[in-house]
C-alpha cells in the first residue's frame, strides 16, 4: 500500500485514525501495531512474518545482552543478532546479484533464484539493528515488552520507505505520548506537502523522464535537462515519503527526526550527503564509520568502504555499487582539498561561493544518472549524450515541445527544491503587523486542503504512481 | 548520549527540517501588536486545518464505502474495475489487493469531477500542454500521436497483397491514408509523409495511391474538419474528400447538392472524456440523401459456427446507436467487421470493396451514390482468411483506407 494510492487515504488512514482515537490510551499502541501488519501485509502478505521473526529475534537479543554479565557473552550475543539480521537481508537482497556476478566473471550459467525482495526490509532491518547495538552500547533500555517492539518495528508511517528511525527516538513516546491539536495539525500539514510533493511533481517529473527514454533523438542539452529532472524526481519522491511519514507521525503522536535538509543548495558533495537521507547517514556514520576508525585512523579506507556499503544498501546492482563509490571519491577529494577549496570559495554565500555550483551541480547530476542507470551500459551511453558535444547541444522540435510543455513544472519544482518558499513562510509568520500573520493564519488550511484535493484528483487520473525507494 | 563528532558521511542536524517551519518568534508569545487576536487566528488556523482534514479523509471513506460501484465510465468509455473477487488464495497471494487497489481507484466518488479538477489544474495552474495526451489548438482537443511502427506498416501492407491475391485478383485497386487530427495541429507528431512513403515503396504491385491529404495545391482536409471533441472527421466537412476519392476510382458521384444536413444532437467525442476538460458538445451532423435513405444496408456476421454468414439489416444512419457510449456509430453501426450495402438506383453498376476503420463510416455513405454494391471490411475485427469466407465474389474496385494510426500503429489481422 503506498501513501499516495486511494486504498490508503480514503481506507486505511481513516479506519486507523478512528479506531486509534476511540480506544484507550492502554490499547493505542496494539492498534498501531495491528495497522502496521495490515498495512505490511497488503503488499507483502506472508512475509510479513519475515518481519515479525526480525522483530522477535532482535527483541529476544536485546534482552539477552541486558542480561548477558559480561561484556564478552554480550558481544557474542550481538554477534549472533547481527549476523541473523544482515543475513537475512543479504539472502532476500544479494543471492541473485551474487549469482549473477559469478555468473558473468566464469560464465559458470547457475541458475537464478528468482528471490523477490520484500518491501522495506533495507529499512526495518537497519533500525532493527541499530536497536541491538544502541542496547549493547547502554544508549538506550532494552525494551521488555515484545509488543511495544514490535509496535517500533512495524509502525506503519516508516515502515518501508523510511526515514530509518532508531528506537532511541520514539522509545519515550512509545510509553507516554501526547495528542494535541497543534501537532495534529502540523501532521496534516506535513503530510499533504509530503503528498504534494509526490503527486504534483515527482510523478510529473517521472513522466517527463519517461518522455525522455522514448525521444529518437537527443542532444547534449536535453540529457543534461533530464539529469536534473531526473535528480528533482527522486529528491521530490523521497523526500515527500519521508514528509508523508512525519506528518503521519505527528498524527498518532510521534516525532520523527528529519530526513533532508534542502540538499539542492549544496555547494559540495559532503554537504550535499548531509542534507539528503539524514537518517541513513548518520547510521552508517554511527554504526560503522566510527567503529571503523572514523577520522582517526585510516580515514581514507574507512570512507570507501562505506560508501561500497551505501551503494550495495541502495541495490543489488554494479551501477549502485558504482554510485556509491563514485560518491566516495569526491568525499574523500573534497577533504583531501579541504582548506584551499573552502578560502577558494567559503561557505557563506558570496559571489565566489555561488562559484562552487558549477562544481556541485554537474557532480551531483553525473551521480544521479548513475544511480537511475538500467545498467553500466546505459549509464555510460547516457554519460556520452551528456559530454559529447558533436551531436549538437540544441533541441530538436519534440524536445522543444517538451521543455514548454513542462516549463512550470520544472519552475515550481526547483523553487519548491529551494529554501525560497520556507524562508518566505517565516518571515510573514513573523511579521509584525498581526494582520499578516493572521491572513496565513487564515489562508494555511485553505491551501492544505485544496493541495490535498488537487492530489487525490491527480490519483484518480493518473496511472504513474510508483515510490522509488520502496525496493531499497 | 553520545555527542555527535563531524564527518564526512553527513552530521545529525539540529535545524528543523526543510519543512518544519517555524516562525522566527512564535505568535503566541505576545511581542507583536495585536497577540491576542493572532492567538486565536493561530488556534483557529490549527483546528480549521484538523476539521477540513477529517471532513476530507472521513468524508470521503464514508461516500468510498457506500457509493454503489459504477459499471462504466462513459467520459472515458471503458469499463470500471469491479469490486474484486474475495478469497482466501486471492487475499494470500496479494492478487485481490492489487484489484482493489484499481477498484478503490475507478470507483472513486465524483471520478469525473476529479478527473476534471486534475484537466483544469493540469492546463491552468501547471501551465501545461497536454493532460492524458491531449492538447487543445483553437478549441480543438489533439492527442499528439508519437510515432508510427515501420514494421506495423509492413505487416499491414503484406497482408493487403494477400487478400488481394486470393480474393480480388482482377480487380483495380486504390489506397490512401487519412492524416491523424494531430497532421494539423502545433505540436511535432508523428511523420504522416513518411507513413505515406513507406506505403507508397511496399504497396501492391499496379495498385494506385489516391494523394488526397495535405497536398498543398489541393488542401482538401484541415483542423476544422474534424470534431472539437474527437479524432473523427466531420461527415458534412468531408464532401470534396469523397469526391476526390470517386474521381480518382473514375466513378462519379452525387454533388452535395444532393444532400441535406440534418442534425442528429449533441456530440461528446472520445477526447472530451479523455482530456477532461469543459469542452462544449459537437454538433453531430447527417448527410441524407436518396441513395443514403433507399441503401439497403447488411451487417454480415458469422453464426456460432462461424462457417454461415447471418445478414441483419440496418439502416446507413442507425439512430438505433444514439444512446451507445460513443454517438459516431451511427455512421453504419460504428465497429462492424463487414458491412455490404446495395444500392438499388444502381442496376449494373460498379462494386467496391473497401478496407477500411471508422473513418471510412462518415465517408462511404457519400460513395453510394456512385456504385451498385459496397462492401466494407474492417481488419482490425476480421481476420484476413475470413475475407474468403464471406464469398464476395468478384468486384470492379478495391480501395484500403485507413487513418495514419490505424494503419502505423494497430497490427490488422
Amino acid at each position: 500500500m503506498v501513501f499516495s494510492g486511494i486504498p490508503f487515504l480514503y481506507y486505511f488512514l481513516p479506519a486507523v485514525l478512528v479506531l486509534y482515537y476511540s480506544v484507550p490510551r492502554a490499547i493505542k499502541n496494539k492498534v498501531l501495531l495491528a495497522s502496521g501488519l495490515f498495512f505490511y501485509f497488503y503488499g507483502e502478505q506472508l512475509l510479513v512474518f519475515l518481519m515479525l521473526f526480525t522483530a522477535f529475534w532482535d527483541y529476544s537479543c536485546a534482552l539477552l545482552i541486558r542480561s548477558a554479565g559480561s561484556q564478552r557473552r554480550a558481544k557474542l550475543i550481538l554477534a549472533a543478532a547481527l549476523t541473523v539480521d544482515l543475513g537475512i537481508l543479504c539472502y532476500f537482497k544479494y543471492t541473485d546479484f551474487l549469482i549473477e556476478s559469478i555468473n558473468q566473471l566464469t560464465g559458470a550459467g547457475l541458475p537464478l533464484l528468482k528471490i523477490a525482495l520484500p518491501i522495506g526490509i533495507s529499512f526495518y532491518t537497519f533500525q532493527s539493528m541499530s536497536y541491538v547495538i544502541d542496547v549493547y552500547r547502554g544508549e538506550v533500555e532494552a525494551q521488555t515488552d515484545p509488543l511495544d517492539y514490535a509496535t517500533y518495528l512495524t509502525l506503519f508511517p516508516q515502515l518501508i520507505a523510511g526515514p530509518i528511525v532508531r528506537y532511541s527516538t520514539v522509545a519515550a513516546e512509545l510509553r507516554n505520548r501526547t495528542h494535541t491539536i497543534p501537532q495534529f495539525a502540523e501532521g496534516v500539514r506535513r503530510f499533504t506537502i509530503g503528498l504534494s510533493k509526490k503527486i504534483l511533481l515527482a510523478n510529473v517529473l517521472g513522466e517527463f523522464c519517461s518522455a525522455y527514454a522514448e525521444m529518437p533523438e537527443k542532444t547534449a542539452l536535453l540529457a543534461w535537462v533530464y539529469a536534473l529532472a531526473y535528480a528533482m524526481q527522486i529528491y521530490f519522491d523521497f523526500s515527500g515519503y519521508s514528509d508523508m511519514a512525519i506528518g503521519l507521525g505527528k498524527l498518532f503522536g510521534f516525532r520523527f527526526l528529519e530526513n533532508f535538509r534542502y540538499p539542492f543548495v549544496s555547494k559540495s558533495v559532503t554537504e550535499f550527503w548531509r542534507r539528503w537521507h539524514i537518517s541513513l547517514g548518520t547510521w552508517f556514520r554511527d554504526y560503522l564509520y566510527i567503529p571503523l576508525g572514523g577520522n582517526r585512523r585510516h580515514w581514507l579506507l574507512n570512507v570507501l568502504v562505506v560508501w561500497f556499503v551505501t551503494g550495495m544498501w541502495h541495490g543489488a546492482g554494479w551501477t549502485f555499487i558504482f554510485w556509491g563509490l563514485y560518491n566516495g571519491l569526491f568525499l574523500v577529494l573534497e577533504k583531501a582539498a579541504g582548506s584551499a577549496f573552502l578560502r577558494l570559495a567559503p561557505d557563506r554565500f558570496s559571489a565566489l561561493s555561488s562559484l562552487r555550483y558549477l562544481y556541485s551541480v554537474p557532480v551531483l547530476a553525473v551521480g544521479f544518472v548513475i544511480f537511475g542507470g538500467e545498467d553500466l551500459g546505459a549509464v555510460i551511453r547516457q554519460l556520452r549524450l551528456m559530454f559529447d558535444l558533436s551531436g549538437g547541444i540544441g533541441l530538436h522540435a519534440e524536445a522543444a515541445y517538451y521543455l514548454r510543455d513542462y516549463a512550470w513544472v520544472f519552475a515550481i519544482a526547483v523553487f519548491a527544491s529551494l529554501p525560497l518558499g520556507k524562508t518566505a513562510l517565516s518571515r510573514l509568520l513573523s511579521s509584525e503587523n498581526g494582520a499578516v500573520r493572521a491572513s496565513v493564519s487564515f489562508v494555511a488550511p485553505i491551501a492544505t486542503a485544496v493541495l490535498f484535493v488537487l492530489c487525490t484528483a491527480e490519483i484518480v487520473d493518473s496511472s504513474f504512481n510508483p515510490f522509488l525507494y520502496f525496493r531499497f | 548520549m553520545r555527542k555527535t563528532p563531524k564527518s564526512p558521511l553527513g552530521s545529525a542536524l539540529s535545524a528543523g527540517g526543510e519543512d518544519g517551519i517555524r516562525p522566527n518568534r512564535s505568535p503566541d508569545d505576545g511581542a507583536h501588536g495585536g497577540g491576542a487576536s493572532v492567538r486565536a487566528a493561530g488556534g483557529i488556523s490549527q483546528w480549521a486545518t484538523v476539521l477540513l482534514f477529517l471532513i476530507l479523509v472521513l468524508g470521503g471513506a464514508v461516500f468510498c464505502v457506500c457509493k454503489a460501484p459504477d459499471e462504466i465510465s462513459s467520459s472515458e468509455r471503458r469499463k470500471l474495475t469491479p469490486f474484486p473477487e474475495l478469497s482466501l488464495r486471492r487475499v494470500l497471494s496479494g492478487r485481490f489487493f492489487e484489484d482493489f487497489e484499481h477498484y478503490a481507484t475507478d470507483q472513486f466518488p465524483m471520478r469525473d469531477g476529479m478527473r476534471r479538477i486534475k484537466a483544469l489544474s493540469r492546463y491552468y495552474v501547471f501551465q501545461r500542454l497536454e493532460n492524458n495526451g491531449i492538447y487543445l489548438m483553437d478549441s480543438s482537443a489533439i492527442k499528439r500521436e508519437k510515432a508510427y511502427s515501420e514494421s506495423t506498416v509492413s505487416k499491414n501492407v503484406e497482408l493487403w497483397k494477400r487478400i488481394l491475391e486470393k480474393n480480388f485478383p482482377s480487380a483495380r485497386v486504390y489506397y490512401s491514408v487519412i492524416p491523424d487530427k494531430a497532421a494539423f495541429g502545433y505540436a511535432p507528431s508523428a511523420d504522416f509523409s513518411a507513413l505515406v512513403r513507406q506505403l507508397s515503396s511496399r504497396a501492391p504491385r499496379g495498385s494506385a495511391y489516391l494523394p488526397l491529404f495535405l497536398s498543398e495545391e489541393s488542401p482538401l482536409l484541415g483542423l476544422e474538419d474534424y470534431y472539437r471533441t474527437d479524432l473523427h472527421w466531420r461527415q458534412e466537412a468531408i464532401h470534396p474528400v469523397a469526391e476526390e476519392i470517386a474521381r480518382g476510382m473514375g466513378t462519379r458521384i452525387d454533388s452535395f447538392d444532393a444532400y441535406t444536413v440534418r442534425s442528429a444532437g449533441d456530440f461528446y467525442g472520445a477526447y472530451y472524456g479523455q482530456s477532461a476538460l469543459p469542452l462544449p458538445p459537437d454538433s453531430l451532423l447527417l448527410c441524407e440523401s436518396n441513395a443514403t435513405r433507399n441503401a439497403e444496408v447488411h451487417l454480415l456476421r458469422f453464426d456460432e459456427k462461424g462457417k454461415g454468414i447471418r445478414r441483419e439489416k440496418r439502416e446507413v444512419y442507425d439512430l438505433e446507436k444514439w444512446d451507445d457510449p460513443d454517438r459516431y456509430s451511427v455512421f453504419l453501426s460504428g465497429p462492424e467487421a463487414a458491412i455490404e450495402i446495395v444500392n438499388p438506383a444502381q442496376i449494373r453498376g460498379k462494386s467496391l470493396v473497401v478496407f477500411r476503420d471508422s473513418f471510412a463510416s462518415a465517408l462511404v455513405p457519400f460513395l453510394i451514390s456512385g456504385y451498385e454494391r459496397i462492401v466494407l471490411l474492417d481488419l482490425r475485427y476480421l481476420t484476413g482468411d475470413a475475407v474468403e469466407l464471406l464469398e464476395i465474389g468478384e468486384v470492379d474496385d478495391v480501395l484500403f483506407l485507413y487513418s495514419a494510426t490505424s494503419l502505423g500503429t494497430i497490427p490488422l489481422r
